[in-house]
């Protein structure tokens, strides 16, 4: 949309993360890619820039929620105490007494991927000049509408859940349960593993991206009033929906390859 | 300004910059989120753990104290018990004891005074013996001096007869 001087972009309906910056290399490595002065950089994307100030976010939040804590907890404590009840008890139904040990990874996972989902809800406003003219767009894009987040994450709940297997059952014992029932099967267990990360990478990338897709379809046919309240849908309702998806399924997944007695209460 | 746009789909360097900021997060989950939140609860846990052992404790000293208490009142009424019934079998004997002494205050007193009355009654004899004798010196007296006439010599007798009769 063009106002005079001022173009306020509405979300693109098809777009890649933008490059926000270079880390210059001296060598052309396989990631690095060719900047405009001619030298190889490492591109930061958007999508790394918007993981910072997530980080940063909860840094402070943290810092500014547990600074004095009390034994008679005051209203921001008590939230804080919610909070970490309600992890607690999402793992404990899981996992039982061994929940301890995935409550902070759990709690981080869904609380980064519910935050990441909603920050297109949030919008905060990016200024630039293009061509003399003040462009006004989001700042931030959503982390999860980049496969390279969700496949991450994918890839860390995949360390997790088989390396505990193979500390469960040993490395023996994880291989001989890939062939299981009949070593025929072991193509199929394997496939089976691997489809798992890109069950829940896929899905939560699908979903945010295109909730983004549809919402920048929206913006085109109908620029001012009809997308808002679809924003709710797509960016919270859905981000919340996934981001306790992509963790229940982390959750069963570690469970799975937990002995069967040692996680029941 | 050219903006670089990464593609829509692939995957590329920054799978490994998501990684690695995963990593500060759990990092940044664990040491600013569930340690200090975790030790917390914890301290508090222990502090009511501790203040409940205290108040049970501090409870079970009140029911000692109240059994010994009950205890206590239970000796003190039996006590006192003890105490009026020994009073009232003191207060009996006393009263016998005193009865006793009073009857026999009574009989000696009675003993005393029927003693008087008949040492009375034989010094009153006796005197009425003197007074008799001395009515009989007088009557003979006036019998000597009237012993002219007979006839009144025997009226006196007569008289003096009646009183002496009379006086016994």
């Amino acid at each position: 949309m063009k106002a005079g001087a001022v173009s306020i972009l509405t979300p693109p309906l098809v777009e890649g993360p933008k490059v926000v910056f270079f880390i210059p290399t001296p060598h052309k490595f396989s990631f690095a890619m060719e900047m405009a002065n001619g030298g190889y950089g490492i591109p930061v994307t958007i999508t790394v820039v918007t993981t910072w100030v997530l980080i940063a976010l909860f840094f402070l939040f943290f810092n500014w929620g547990l600074k004095n804590l009390e034994m008679v907890p005051g209203k921001k404590q008590a939230f804080f105490e919610t909070l970490y009840d309600v992890y607690d008890g999402l793992v404990t139904q899981m996992f039982g007494r061994r929940g301890r040990e995935f409550v902070v990874y759990i709690s981080a996972l869904i609380s980064f991927i519910a935050i990441s989902n909603i920050t297109s809800f949030f919008p905060i406003p990016g200024f630039s000049t293009v061509n003399g003219q003040l462009v006004i767009s989001p700042l931030l894009r959503s982390p999860s509408a980049d496969i390279n987040t969700t496949l991450g994450l994918a890839l860390i709940t995949t360390y997790m859940f088989v390396s505990m297997a193979v500390k469960e059952q040993g490395i023996k014992g994880y291989t001989k349960g890939l062939c299981e029932p009949i070593p025929v099967m072991l193509p199929m267990n394997l496939i089976g593993e691997l489809a798992k990360p890109t069950n829940i990478s896929m899905r939560l990338f699908g979903n945010a991206f295109a909730g983004m897709v549809i919402m920048g379809l929206l913006y085109m046919a109908a620029p001012v009033v009809v997308p808002a309240p679809l924003h709710l849908y797509f960016d919270l309702f859905q981000g919340l929906v996934q981001s306790f998806v992509f963790t229940m399924l982390t959750m069963v997944y570690i469970q799975g390859s937990l002995a069967e007695d040692e996680y029941r209460i | 300004m050219n903006e670089t746009i990464m593609p829509a789909v692939g995957i590329d360097i920054n799978l490994f910059w998501q990684i690695i900021n995963f990593v500060i997060l759990i990092f940044v989950f664990k040491k600013y989120f569930h340690k200090p939140l975790n030790d917390f609860l914890e301290t508090r846990r222990e502090k009511i753990a501790g203040e409940l052992t205290h108040a049970k404790k501090d409870r079970e000293a009140a029911a000692s104290l109240n059994e010994q208490a009950a205890m206590t009142r239970k000796t003190a009424k039996l006590e006192a018990n003890k105490i009026i019934t020994m009073a009232e079998k003191k207060a009996e004997d006393r009263k016998e004891h005193i009865l006793k002494e009073t009857h026999a205050t009574r009989e000696k007193m009675i003993a005393t005074a029927e003693a008087d009355i008949a040492k009375m009654k034989s010094q009153a004899r006796k005197e009425l013996q003197v007074e008799a004798t001395k009515l009989a010196a007088t009557l003979a007296e006036k019998m000597i001096n009237e012993k002219m006439n007979n006839e009144l010599g025997g009226n006196l007798l007569d008289q003096f007869i009646d009183e002496v009769g009379d006086t016994k």
